[in-house]
């Protein structure tokens, strides 16, 4: 089996070599733009609020709370502000609400989505196929 | 019996112990997911970070336990450090308890899997590169053949734990970099690392148990770990179609996870040729306990993990299904499902090596492997419901996701009750090995000596030869109450 042993190995180090090359070359491609100070600001306190529990940001993280990639589109800055500061109760309960901001933080935190946003995502997450009415779109 | 072999058979019983709690924290976020109002004293965000880190603490724990058990045992020498198996194990259970801890209390990085902090990010870290390098200075000593497939495996599935944790013990500012990032561990851990390691387990414990050969093993482990060793790690591309990277991304992840089934076949092709239900019915039955838990993997690997992950990676299907609930049942089927089930039967196998489990309890096991099986299913076809209906509402209908979730209600309130049988049956295994190992408790943390001098197949003769003469003993009493019943009449006619 000292063939098996070689391949193996030789296989292994390829593909390592490969995928590295491959993500090297997307992470300097022009398609990543640099994230404003601000954003970053916002994108701490994304992850100190734990909000991918609950949220999905490019589809990944919690199922429960939708998906952030796109928000900012929907809501726009006034919207989102609205909703952080004076955050209204949650569908299904009766008490329970939104986590609430400062004006600051909600300022951060919709920077780091409006960054977010102007992210190429290979056309994700795709427009729904209907209207409310159930006419196509 | 070595004694690196008695040493890591705590890090079995720990798994254990950890493998019980998620049941019960999972119970408790699905009902909070179900009744929002729920006063409880833990957010859902922590809990939920807890219940992710455990699922990969738990099995990487008793993996690593494995490893050190059937290496020693494959490279027929004790490890060369037996201390540094003890370090790295109370090293490892404090990293582990500490994590936890703080994300019960709320302290998170915010990283989806990755919320520890980072000190023990760095601890676990030391973790790994101790296992690491524990298992190449045996590696360099033994003397049965270098290229043993089992060795190999485990060998390569350890070291390249550490090279996809490394990157992950920071965090990045872009988002996109961070999500690059995530899914080596996330992805590769779990599809690679851990798959070349419990390929290697677990031909060591069939070669073992079953007594398959070791030259017809040996040339399907190699096929396994080579597939594994090129689709796993580029198939992480599919993680990477939505997260702001080029899109060629779409053709290496649609590509390379088509080729993440050949391993899956390998798997279907050597169980339909080694498993035989008469060989079955001979084993001791621990044995048969150790076999149902593998078969229950088996049959997750191929169905949970391999068919479904096969479909969902196709990017055109991807790209409706990725972040719904279809997502968490294919996560619960290829985690718990493939490697929680593994993890489960090494473990056991471990625990009752050198002690004999009590026969009344193997009827307990098989409820609690049959209540473990149920509970996952309905979990998983539940969330695969919820996950079809919500792809449906939210992304074909266009309904809010707040709607959405109103009408998924039904599905999470099944899926809550899957979760009550599984931990039912995980809680009844639990206690099972704890009711029999707790007497010997001490000697799995003191002494450095082995338990058992005995073989355990002797062990397990012995055993069952007791039962015999008890069995006997009875019938030879049964016999002598008849012989005097018969004598008392004889007496009694005799004497009018």
């Amino acid at each position: 089996m000292k063939l098996g042993l070689k391949i193996f190995v030789a296989v292994f180090l390829i593909s390592l070599a490969s995928f590295s090359w491959l993500i090297y070359y997307s992470t300097t491609s022009a398609k990543l733009q640099a994230i404003p100070l601000q954003a970053a600001k916002g994108k701490l306190l994304f992850q100190k609020k734990a909000c991918i529990e609950c949220h999905t940001v490019f589809g990944n993280g919690g199922y429960s709370g939708g998906d952030l990639t796109k928000v900012y589109g929907n809501l726009g800055k006034a919207g989102l502000r609205d909703y952080l500061t004076q955050p209204p109760i949650l569908q299904g309960a009766k008490q329970k609400r939104h986590d609430q901001l400062t004006l600051e933080d909600a300022d951060d935190l919709i920077e780091y989505l409006a960054f977010v946003f102007s992210i190429d995502t290979n056309n994700w997450p795709p427009q729904p196929i209907y209207n409310r009415n159930g006419q196509a779109r | 019996m070595y004694l690196s072999q008695h040493l890591s058979v705590k890090y079995a019983l720990v798994a254990y112990l950890l493998f019980t709690i998620q049941g019960i924290v999972a119970i408790g976020g699905a009902a909070a997911l179900l009744l929002p109002d729920l006063a409880v004293p833990i957010s859902y965000a922590s809990g939920r970070a807890f219940h992710l880190n455990l699922s990969i603490y738990w099995p990487l724990l008793g993996m690593i336990g494995a490893v050190y058990f059937f290496f020693s045992e494959e490279a027929a020498l004790e490890f060369s450090s037996c201390k540094l198996i003890n370090v790295n194990f109370w090293l490892l259970v404090g990293t582990i308890s500490f994590t936890l801890g703080t994300l019960l209390l709320g302290y998170t990085e915010g990283r989806e899997y990755l919320e520890a902090l980072w000190p023990f990010k760095i601890a676990t870290a030391i973790s790994t590169i101790i296992l690491s390098v524990n298992l190449l200075r045996t590696y360099q000593k033994t003397t049965v053949p270098k290229s043993r497939a089992t060795l190999v495996s485990m060998l390569a599935g350890s070291l390249s734990l550490i090279i996809f944790y490394i990157p992950n013990i920071i965090s990045y500012s872009h988002p996109t970099v961070d999500e690059i990032a995530k899914f080596l561990v996330v992805h590769i851990w779990e599809e690679m690392s851990l798959e070349l390691i419990s390929t290697g387990v677990l031909a060591a414990l069939l070669i073992k148990v079953t007594g398959a050969k070791r030259q017809a093993i040996e040339a399907a482990v190699y096929l396994d770990i080579t597939f594994m060793a090129l689709a796993g790690i580029m198939a992480t591309a599919h993680h990477y179609y939505w997260i702001g990277v080029p899109a060629f991304w779409l053709w290496v992840g649609g590509l390379f996870s088509a080729m993440q089934v050949i391993p899956v076949m390998i798997l279907i092709y050597t169980t339909i040729k080694t498993a035989n239900i008469k060989d079955f019915l001979l084993l001791s039955n621990r044995d048969k306990i150790t076999i149902a838990l593998i078969g229950s993997s088996v049959f997750y690997h191929i169905f949970g993990a391999g068919f479904l992950g096969f479909f969902m990676a196709y990017p055109p299907i991807n790209r409706y299904v990725h972040g719904t609930y279809i997502t968490s049942a294919h996560a619960h089927f290829a985690l718990f499902g493939v490697f929680g089930f593994l993890v489960l039967a090494v473990c056991f196998y471990m625990l009752f090596n050198e002690s004999v489990l009590n026969k009344k309890h193997y009827q307990w096991c098989w409820l609690a492997v049959g209540a473990l099986n149920a509970g996952l299913m309905i979990m998983g076809i539940s969330l695969l419901l919820a996950g079809g209906l919500q792809c449906y509402f939210w992304r074909v209908i266009g309904l809010s996701i707040g709607e959405t979730n109103q009408l998924l209600k039904p599905y999470l309130l099944f899926r809550t009750i899957g979760a009550i049988i599984y931990t039912m049956g995980s809680l009844t295994l639990a206690f099972i090995v704890f009711k029999n190992v707790w007497p010997r408790l001490r000697f799995y943390f003191q002494s450095n000596k082995i338990n058992a001098v005995i073989h355990y197949q002797q062990l397990y003769r012995i055993q069952e030869l007791l039962n015999c003469l008890v069995k006997k003993e009875r019938e030879a009493e049964q016999l002598l109450d008849k012989i005097k019943k018969i004598f008392e009449q004889l007496t009694k006619r005799s004497n009018r």
